[in-house]
């Protein structure tokens, strides 16, 4: 696989459209014909060492950048600026730096390991190896760091939204001695003659890449891959074939523009089912050990800056879930300030802001009836939950 | 005949022989006696391989000289400075074959050894008007002297040796930092005002030394500090330039060669006012006296003298020259630029008119708007900050507007379009991507907040589009696998 081939044939249509071309997936050769072989030893390291945090730590040398035509790179350069222009933040046309080369690697060898989903291996077997080992080279090379700018943090989407919009056309053949499937190819023209003899019967169908299993054994890509590239996961939340996962959603709202942005996208999609699956997911995670307070403490002010914006915009309003609303109670009650910007106080003279902080604190109020659902099943979690996220909190909590 | 030298002798037959301070009898001069010059020059580089020669003897004296009828032999002759620094050259002769004697004037007697530690004397002088008389064990040797060779003439007519390395260690990675360049005439003037161009520090003279058959010949010395790396091909491989590298004061060799002789022990013999390039054979050894006087170059550069009258170029008729060429758009590089426009497709205008609503007053003073085909398109006079989306306009000159990321060719200054293009009086023109340029009058640019309170009237149906979506323009992304039909991990390793 050249670099032109890999940049002309499959990244170009990815970001910008058209037929997306995926080739024999790119092995460790390929890599090192690509970015050199001390890089691609310091990226990928021991195989038989799954892939860690640890590994986008690691000090890793600097790539012998590929060479493309000039052509080429400005027209990936744009491509990507345009979709970029469609996000309501301004950024620079993204650079086709080392983290591009590592996605399209990884973009293109998970798409050609799911060209075969009807293929299974004999667990052992050489080919189940190879599949193995290629999967766990992708995703040593896609355990890049989570990203560090709002930048990069774009850039990456810029590429990684390319794979959402993905569709497949699969055809399914079927003849008078049994029936063939082709995924993303065209059906071959010997499968075509006497058709009326051989009963041949074709149906195609196209599927969008979001709707697909992943394929299997690839995991370890796809959460290396969302750790990389979180954006696309938080803006498709609530859209089905993503989990809420709120460490991802966290490493986006770090971002003031991206917060904005997905809060706009809970609300086009209803805080009372969005929010009550963030909110249920935001329990999950407070009872893993992995969890920080600061974490927890500015995801329920998330949540409670998503029932402000709610509150304020014009339209019918939808109370909260049940759990949504036992957290968001639970944190007005206990620690106002969780919940309450901070400015709101200060302009209390304001007749706007009073009448808004009037209206907020009825809402509040009315949040209780409903969170009493969860809060007699699970009495005192979300208490405990509020401990950890304001564990200085001088107000007395009770548990009932 | 020899005797041996008993302890506490002070008394000696042979003249100019004395006792030293440890008993050894040494005469002022120390003689080596070689059958051929060149076992004359293994032994000048052995010493000078071991000890600077101006340590070792006050003066170096080279004789030719013939025993009878006999064979033509060499002899060294060595003022000794101290008994001490005999050792070396005493070493390197019998190394060399040679024989070692001491005294003065006319007669030597052999110089000590394992059965005279002490050295030896003679029982009687021997009788003659010969030159030289060298009492050695095989007897009395006469000798009648038939020339002399100076040291510098030998070292001057000693052949180079090709030393790939060279004696400064010079490879293609790394050039002295100093070195002498002799290149001829004609190219001297072009030799400077490279050095100038290439902004290296050079000195640079013209010499003239009379050539063997008496004419006289001209070339430029340059003296080079610190060269530059680049330059090791320039001056290795040009004809007509040679390239020396200092080993002693006054003395150069040609670069990849080394001489035979260690001349950075011999500093006493080139001392003065002038500078000896040694050079690889067939060509001779020059001796630049006095030693070049050089200036750095800067001075040297010839500069254009001004034409007092210059000629009047012939004018032709501008109907027969027809140069002009079309006005386009080429892309360049993003870098930064300032956008001061942007033209926002009618899918994205109920999201522009979000922003409008939000805007406050001061930034939408600066805006003005006015509907095309496309889209809306959207002027800051101010630059544009707040609206990221759409296609970003820069201003190339006033009223003129072109993508970002593209630039306009032929490069003609900003005047000169504004002139063309009619845009002094306030008119725009849009340069899209895709078509020809579109000239907005000034009396269709609209203040956007007046827009706003008017309702801009579309034609266009107003498409939904989510925050964060692209356009609806947008071609779809078919997958399409190539290689390997049902195993595509075929190969893989």
């Amino acid at each position: 696989m050249s670099a032109r081939r890999l940049l002309e044939d499959f990244l170009l249509p990815l970001v910008r459209g058209g037929t997306v071309s995926v080739f024999r997936p790119i092995d460790r050769p390929a890599m090192e014909r690509l970015l050199g072989a001390t890089f691609v030893a310091a990226v990928v390291g021991d195989l038989s060492v799954p892939s860690s945090a640890a590994d986008a730590l690691a000090v890793i040398p600097s790539p012998r950048m590929p060479r493309v035509a000039r052509e080429s790179e400005l027209t990936l350069q744009l491509g990507r600026h345009a979709y970029l222009q469609t996000l309501p933040v301004n950024v620079e046309a993204p650079l086709l730096d080392v983290d591009t080369w590592r996605l399209a690697i990884v973009l293109h060898n998970l798409i050609a390991l799911s060209a075969t989903p009807e293929v299974v291996h004999e667990e052992g077997s050489r080919p189940m190896r190879r599949r193995a080992s290629l999967i766990a080279l992708t995703a040593k090379m896609a355990s890049l760091h989570a990203p560090d700018t709002l930048a990069s943090a774009l850039e990456r989407h810029s590429l990684h939204q390319g794979l959402l919009k993905l569709r497949r056309t699969e055809h399914q053949v079927t003849f008078w001695a049994g029936q063939r499937s082709y995924v993303g190819r065209p059906v071959p023209a010997h499968m075509r003659p006497f058709a009326r003899l051989r009963r041949i019967r074709v149906a195609t169908t196209t599927r969008e890449w979001p709707a697909l299993e992943p394929a299997p054994g690839t995991r370890p890509i796809l959460d290396a891959l969302e750790t990389a590239s979180p954006v696309a996961s938080a803006l498709a939340l609530g859209t089905g074939g993503y989990t809420v996962s709120w460490p991802h959603m966290l490493s986006v709202m770090r971002f003031a523009p991206l917060g904005r942005l997905l809060a706009a996208r809970i609300l086009d999609r209803g805080l009372s089912s969005v929010g009550e699956s963030l909110a249920i997911a935001l329990v999950e995670y407070a009872q893993q050990p992995i969890s920080r307070s600061e974490e927890l403490r500015a995801a329920t002010q998330f949540l409670a800056h998503c029932l402000w914006l709610s509150e304020l915009s014009p339209g019918p309003q939808h109370l909260p879930g049940p759990v949504l609303s036992a957290l968001l109670h639970t944190a007005f009650s206990h620690a106002p300030a969780l919940v309450t910007p901070p400015d709101l106080n200060r302009n209390r003279g304001n007749a706007l802001v009073a009448g808004t902080l009037r209206g907020m604190t009825d809402l509040l109020a009315r949040l209780e009836t409903v969170g009493q659902v969860y809060e007699v099943r699970h009495p005192g979690v979300m208490l405990q939950l509020l401990q950890r996220v304001s564990p200085r909190n001088p107000e007395p909590i009770h548990v009932r | 005949m020899l005797v041996r030298v008993a302890p506490g002798q002070v008394r000696f037959v042979l003249p100019g022989l004395a006792s030293t301070s440890s008993g050894v009898a040494l005469g002022a001069d120390i003689l080596f006696r070689f059958a051929t010059l060149e076992r004359v020059v293994s032994f000048l580089r052995m010493v000078t391989a071991e000890a600077n020669l101006d340590d070792v003897a006050a003066s170096v004296q080279i004789l030719l000289v013939r025993q009878g009828q006999g064979a033509r032999e060499v002899l060294v002759r060595l003022t000794q400075i101290s008994p001490h620094g005999i050792d070396v050259p005493i070493r390197a002769a019998r190394a060399a074959q040679g024989q070692g004697f001491t005294g003065t004037g006319r007669h030597f007697a052999a110089l000590r050894d394992a059965q005279s530690p002490l050295g030896y004397d003679v029982d009687h002088l021997g009788e003659g008007a010969h030159e030289l008389i060298l009492h050695a064990h095989q007897g009395d040797l006469a000798f009648k002297t038939e020339g002399e060779l100076s040291l510098r003439e030998l070292v001057m007519r000693l052949e180079l040796v090709r030393d790939l390395r060279g004696p400064e260690g010079l490879t293609p990675n790394s050039l002295p930092p100093l070195c002498f360049l002799t290149v001829r005439q004609g190219l001297g003037e072009t030799m400077i005002s490279y050095f100038h161009r290439a902004e290296v520090t050079a000195f640079a003279s013209l010499c003239e030394v009379d050539g063997q058959t008496g004419e006289t010949s001209r070339f430029y010395f340059f003296r080079l500090h610190d060269p530059p790396k680049r330059l090791f091909r320039l001056l290795h491989t040009t004809p007509g330039v040679s390239m020396f590298l200092p080993v002693a004061s006054g003395v150069a060799v040609a670069a990849g060669y080394r001489h035979p002789i260690h001349l950075d022990a011999c500093g006493g013999l080139f001392g003065g006012d002038r500078l000896l390039l040694l050079q690889p054979a067939p060509l001779p050894a020059r001796l630049l006296e006095p030693a070049p006087r050089a200036v750095a170059v800067e001075r040297l550069i010839s500069v254009a003298r001004p034409v007092e009258s210059p000629p009047v170029a012939e004018s032709v008729r501008s109907a027969a020259l027809d140069m002009s060429v079309g006005l386009t758009l080429v892309r360049g590089s993003i870098g930064k630029e300032h956008p001061m426009a942007t033209l926002i497709p009618w899918e994205q205008l109920p999201w522009a008119r979000k922003v409008f609503f939000a805007l406050p007053a001061s930034l939408l003073a600066h805006h003005r708007v006015v509907p095309l085909v496309s889209g809306l398109l959207v002027i800051s006079s101010d630059g544009l900050t707040a609206l990221p989306f759409g296609t970003l306009y820069k201003s190339a000159a006033r009223g003129v507007l072109i993508p970002l990321g593209y630039s306009l060719r032929p490069g003609v200054s900003a005047g000169l379009l504004e002139e063309r293009l009619g845009t002094g009086s306030g008119r725009v023109v849009l340069f899209p991507e895709d078509g020809p340029p579109v000239g907005i009058e000034p009396g269709r640019l609209a203040p956007l907040e007046a827009s706003l309170l008017a309702r801009i009237e579309v034609g266009a149906a107003e498409a939904h589009i989510q925050i964060g979506e692209p356009g609806a323009t947008e071609a779809p992304r078919e997958l399409r696998y190539r290689d390997g039909d049902l195993m595509p991990l075929w190969g893989a390793r």
